[in-house]
């Protein structure tokens, strides 16, 4: 038997691997639904068996060149995570809810814990997923979030309490009618704005760090960035795509205001009346323009947020490389919103029981639309040294080895 | 003649390097055995780690111990070679393989919801009830109390003379009742009006028990008043209200995980759906606990019964107005949402039923 990729072409050339996603809606439901089921009977303890489960079906069924990816994660340290993850989130909500005045002091105790189960949720992630037999691997450090966040996060702390104290104070001063509002209003608009301003450049160093400490057996990957691109995706699919559809639906109403032959702001109160009245009557008219609307509104909270991530998935994918490789990714925005609105209202018709199908399309849909681009050979990659169990103590590694990522 | 020995191709992996080598499989004499171009090996059946089936995906073999596997597409030459091994597929691999174990899933998570709702979670509730401080319960009712404040209701126009008569009625009920102490300072009457409500009174979680002008003007007798007011009673020594709370807290958190994916409003408006107003079981408890206070007192449960019918009446009457004046939208759809204990029937207990306790 020849296999596919010791057939090495010239260095230049590099041959196109699709990503294949073998899986089917129907296979996933079942195991969903015997997953959901155990999880319910068992109080929640087998969810942790229901991932493990999950994320094999989900890696298995992705094929590069044939060979299949592998998830390794092991049950009981998932259930340890989540048993970590409820206590944490259980104790912080009993502080809110009974002693109040201390909710702040202990966020703030406890908010150095975040970057370290980020650190450990990636490295648990990386290292129980393999392809070949090769572990992937995480090498980012405690140390190396904290660097990366650290300006960024002073800059929004420093805006976000400007802004909680402004806001305060442009109501008071709006109720006083006090001189002083505007400026008031105009330091609270401009912390907002730069908060909005900040969430790019706080998402590049964020993929920058994660994609630059992933590695492959003993290969690193490599990514390279620019902050524009960040900024390009987010100005266009939260400003420039809704200002364009605002102007769209604006022209239509302009359109059909001159064909209709309004003209003065009287015509527009007539007209306004007429349509008042003729709604007034009717019911189901009233109730179909509520649904419409409705439908409009969580289409747009579902594609906005699908068309950011394949835009940023593209992004971060098509400037990626692992040695000698590089990786494309082409999701299209047609592509996911057609995804992700039928999703919508399938899963909104059969009460979220679509889910299963809805997952696996959109796993699809992503896998298939990316790629490796290989140079040379995928033969020649080598387990990297931290698979070694000599460096840390079994136990304490044992300890810390837990997944809190839901 | 034997039968061909199970064989077929299959990829191997060393653990230590991506490279892959082409193997061909077979079984003999209790060990898989491996034959390639970069030599053979093989490896006790025993040993062997088969990773479950995945829908079509290839599958893996391990073997114990070492990082090194064989992956292999699907189909009847992997399926008579595993079988050779002696490898049986695990339970919930075959639950979940199967169309018909997927329905009878689907179906027993359906039932077991149900039952959870109907049994398990008001008996969860009633368990941790009595734990819930009361002083986080006070905290939240105020909280309710100045948002109702705010939009719902209005300061009382009673005469303080009325009012002082009222509470001396309600401050002698609630020393009736020692299980009430625990309340504290917190156990108190508030006097509001709102013509929005109508005729009212409702307990809050913490101890307050808000009663509203509509409701003093419609009842003839202070006798009446009071024996609504040891129904509310009724629900504050039950805990009901901090039931309710546990109750659909739990069901709002558990909409919003299910429809999480879907829309947040979906879980809101199904958690609403679910949860409203105490349940027929509730009315009952505090009709039952006013009762036995009205007997204790020397009066009859009677009393409660003909306020009920009052509020019925007068109820019904609002409705018709409320129908009259906005072609019965808003109402309808509210009516739909509250659950609605049947009154007439409550009556008919309290007024037949005067000796039971």
């Amino acid at each position: 038997m020849q296999s596919d990729s010791s057939a090495v072409p010239p260095d230049d050339a590099p041959v196109e691997h699709r990503l294949q996603f073998t899986g089917t809606g129907g296979e996933y439901f079942r195991i969903w639904i015997v997953n959901l089921l155990l999880s319910i009977l068992t109080f929640g303890i087998y969810s942790a068996w229901a991932k493990v489960r999950r994320e094999q079906y989900f890696h298995r069924n992705t094929l590069l060149d044939g060979g299949g990816f592998d998830y390794h994660g092991d049950p009981k340290a998932i259930l340890k995570g989540r048993i970590i993850a409820v206590a944490l989130l259980f104790i912080l909500s009993l502080v809110e809810k009974i002693a109040h005045d201390f909710y702040y002091p202990v966020v703030l105790v406890a908010s150095p814990l975040v970057p370290w189960l980020m650190i450990r949720s990636f490295i648990f992630r990386s290292r129980n997923t393999s392809f070949r037999g090769l572990h992937f691997d995480f090498h980012g450090t405690y140390m190396g979030l904290c660097k990366a966040y650290l300006i960024p996060l002073i800059v929004l702390i420093v805006l976000s309490g400007t802004m909680a104290y402004f806001s305060e104070q442009a109501a008071l001063e709006a109720s006083r009618q006090s001189e002083r509002a505007p400026y008031t209003g105009a330091i609270l608009l401009g912390s907002m704005f730069g908060i909005f301003l900040l969430v790019p450049a706080l998402l590049y160093r964020f993929k920058a760090f994660q994609f630059n400490h992933l590695a492959f057996g003993a290969s690193r990957f490599e990514s390279r960035f620019r902050l524009r691109s960040f900024y390009g995706i987010y100005l266009g699919v939260f400003v420039l795509l809704p200002l364009f559809a605002g102007l769209i639906l604006a022209s239509i109403s302009v359109g059909i205001a001159i064909w209709a032959g309004i003209e003065t702001r009287e015509d527009l109160f007539a007209a306004i009346t007429v349509l008042w009245s003729i709604l007034k009557g009717n019911e189901i008219l009233i109730w179909s323009l509520i649904f419409l609307g409705s439908l409009i509104y969580i289409t747009a909270l579902v594609v906005l947020p699908a068309w950011f991530a394949a835009l940023l998935t593209n992004l971060v994918w098509n400037n990626t490389r692992l040695g000698k490789h590089r990786f494309k990714s082409d999701q299209t925005l047609w592509g996911v919103s057609w995804i992700v609105v039928s999703n919508l209202l399938l899963m909104l018709i059969t009460l979220g029981l679509y889910w299963p199908w809805a997952k696996v399309r959109l796993t699809r849909y992503r896998a298939e639309r990316a790629a490796l681009l290989a140079v040379g050979s995928l033969d020649d990659f080598v387990a990297g040294a931290t698979r070694e169990k000599s460096a840390i103590g079994e136990e304490v590694a044992d300890i810390f080895d837990f997944d809190i990522a839901f | 003649m034997p039968t061909k020995p199970p064989s077929l191709d299959a990829c191997y992996y060393d653990g230590l390097s991506s490279r892959r080598r082409p193997v061909r499989l077979s079984v003999a004499g209790g060990y898989l055995l491996l034959d390639g171009p970069d030599g053979g090996r093989s490896v006790l059946a025993a040993a062997v780690r088969v990773s479950e089936a995945h829908g079509t995906a290839p599958r893996t073999l391990r073997f114990a111990g070492e990082s090194a596997f064989c992956e292999a597409g699907q189909g009847p030459a992997l399926d008579a070679l595993l079988s050779a091994l002696g490898y049986r597929d695990g339970i919930a691999a075959r639950l979940q393989n199967r169309w018909r174990w997927a329905f009878v899933s689907l179906a027993s998570v359906g039932l077991v919801l149900l039952a959870a709702y109907l049994y398990g979670l008001p008996w969860g509730a009633r368990l941790i009830a009595p734990h819930v401080p009361i002083a986080a319960m006070r905290s939240l009712s105020d909280e309710a109390l100045a948002q109702l404040d705010k939009y719902l209701l209005k300061p009382t126009a009673l005469p303080e003379e009325r009012r002082r008569k009222l509470q001396d009625g309600f401050q002698e009920l609630a020393a009736a009742d020692p299980a009430l102490a625990r309340y504290g300072d917190s156990l108190a009457l508030g006097f509001r009006a709102s013509p929005r409500i109508g005729p009212n009174a409702f307990a809050l979680p913490g101890g307050q028990i808000i009663l509203l002008d509509e409701l003093v003007a419609l009842c003839d007798d202070d006798a009446e008043i009071l024996a609504i007011l040891s129904h509310e009673l009724g629900h504050l020594n039950k805990r009901h209200s901090i039931r309710m709370l546990i109750q659909s807290s739990v069901v709002a958190a558990i909409t919003a995980v299910w429809f999480g994916d879907v829309s947040y409003a979906a879980g809101v408006v199904g958690g609403a759906l679910l949860n409203s107003g105490y349940s027929r079981d509730m009315e009952r408890e505090a009709d039952d606990y006013a009762a036995g206070m009205l007997r204790r007192r020397g009066g009859s449960p009677a009393l409660l019964a003909s306020a009920l019918e009052k509020l019925e009446a007068s109820h019904l009457a609002r409705r018709a107005e409320k129908e009259r004046d906005e072609d019965g939208k808003s109402g309808r759809i509210m009516d739909w949402l509250s659950s609605h204990p049947d009154t007439g029937e409550r009556i008919r207990q309290l007024r037949e039923n005067p000796a039971a306790d």
